[in-house]
């Protein structure tokens, strides 16, 4: 219990924010969101008495919250056709008054939209990939090919680059 | 937008949500009840039905309404028989995403395909209750026997939708 107990403060401490932009990618309502973060928490510390090591902790982290999100949303009839709208983005938190900060709402709001259109796979991959995971590690998560990996985010990147324009892209590289 | 998305995305400033390890474990336990009392509750309704049928067996007024009856019992116990055999409780889904979804879409379809067979078999016990019952039930039955092939229909409906979800998981 002791060695779940840190195994699980290890990684709420560390992939906690993660987790919680995660929770937001698959649900829009905000208490829908902390429902879906509870249910990823406590499925979380259900499984890591199963932790043997074989994969990272980071790995067995995001695939328990991703498989638990796309159970989530196939119970949620809602899920297919929702669209985020900005209200439940300001309704968030963190976000202050200001220029910079509406245009950064609103960019936010853009992206939500498109990874709510996305099937749980596809929504997955994507998620990842914006909290900066590589494709090999995408791969491991997933159970995806690292090319078939490789090949969604080039798609992601390229519908990205259509959708706000050919900076946000180039000025990655 | 402009900047990249990746650092967009991790701008987002979250509010501090954390559970401790007591309170998941709680959580856990909770969510173990729960699982068990729905099991329970399965198996509750089905033995009041079962109950019920025993009970009203000598009032019944002939043989074809007792046999349709047992019939159709026996098709539910048949729909609900894996929820009644392994209840609601779920794996812990640590498997990678992809092998995750084929196995939850693959239960579905089992489960999509169990309701469709009991649905059907729903129709002898049916059949048998009205014959016994004698003539004066057409409306009736014509009313039952279009709620089922809906019913049916919608849940072919949803299979075609899993298998095509199913091949296209196969096919990446």
């Amino acid at each position: 219990m002791d060695s779940i107990s840190g195994l699980y403060e290890q990684a709420t401490k560390t992939y906690g924010a993660a987790l919680q932009r995660l929770a937001r990618g698959y649900e829009a309502d905000p208490d829908r969101q902390r429902d879906l973060l509870q249910e990823i928490y406590m499925q979380l510390w259900r499984s890591l008495g199963l932790f043997d090591g074989r994969c990272s902790l980071q790995t067995w982290v995001y695939r328990v919250a991703h498989n638990v999100a796309a159970t989530y949303i196939g119970r949620s009839r809602r899920a297919s056709a929702r669209l985020v709208d900005l209200e439940a983005i300001e309704a968030g938190p963190g976000f202050v008054d200001g220029e910079a900060q509406a245009n950064r709402q609103y960019s936010v709001a853009r992206l939500l939209e498109r990874i709510y259109r996305l099937k749980p796979l596809d929504r997955q991959v994507m998620l990842l990939y914006l909290e900066g995971e590589p494709a090999a590690s995408i791969a491991e998560i997933t159970g995806l090919l690292a090319s078939n990996v490789a090949t969604k985010i080039h798609r992601i990147k390229a519908q990205l680059n259509r959708e706000y324009g050919e900076g946000a892209v180039h000025e990655r590289k | 937008m402009s900047g990249n998305e990746q650092q967009l995305w991790k701008s987002q400033k979250e509010e501090p949500m954390r559970i401790t390890a007591e309170e998941a474990c709680v959580l856990a336990r909770k969510y173990g009840r729960e699982s068990t009392a729905a099991q329970w509750g399965a198996w509750a309704v089905t033995l009041v039905l079962v109950g019920g049928f025993i009970y009203d067996l000598g009032a019944l007024p002939n043989s074809w309404i007792v046999a349709g009856l047992a019939w159709a019992l026996a098709a539910y116990i048949f729909m609900v028989w894996e929820l009644l055999r392994r209840g609601t409780a779920r794996m812990t889904p640590e498997e990678p995403c992809v092998v995750f979804l084929r196995r939850e879409l693959e239960g579905k379809r089992r489960a999509l395909r169990r309701i469709r067979w009991g649905l059907a078999l729903l129709a002898p016990g049916i059949a048998m209750v009205g014959w016994g019952r004698g003539p004066g039930l057409g409306v009736k039955f014509i009313a039952i026997a279009l709620a089922i092939g809906f019913c049916w229909f919608s849940f072919w409906h949803q299979g075609q939708k899993v298998d095509r979800e199913i091949e296209r998981l196969g096919a990446i």
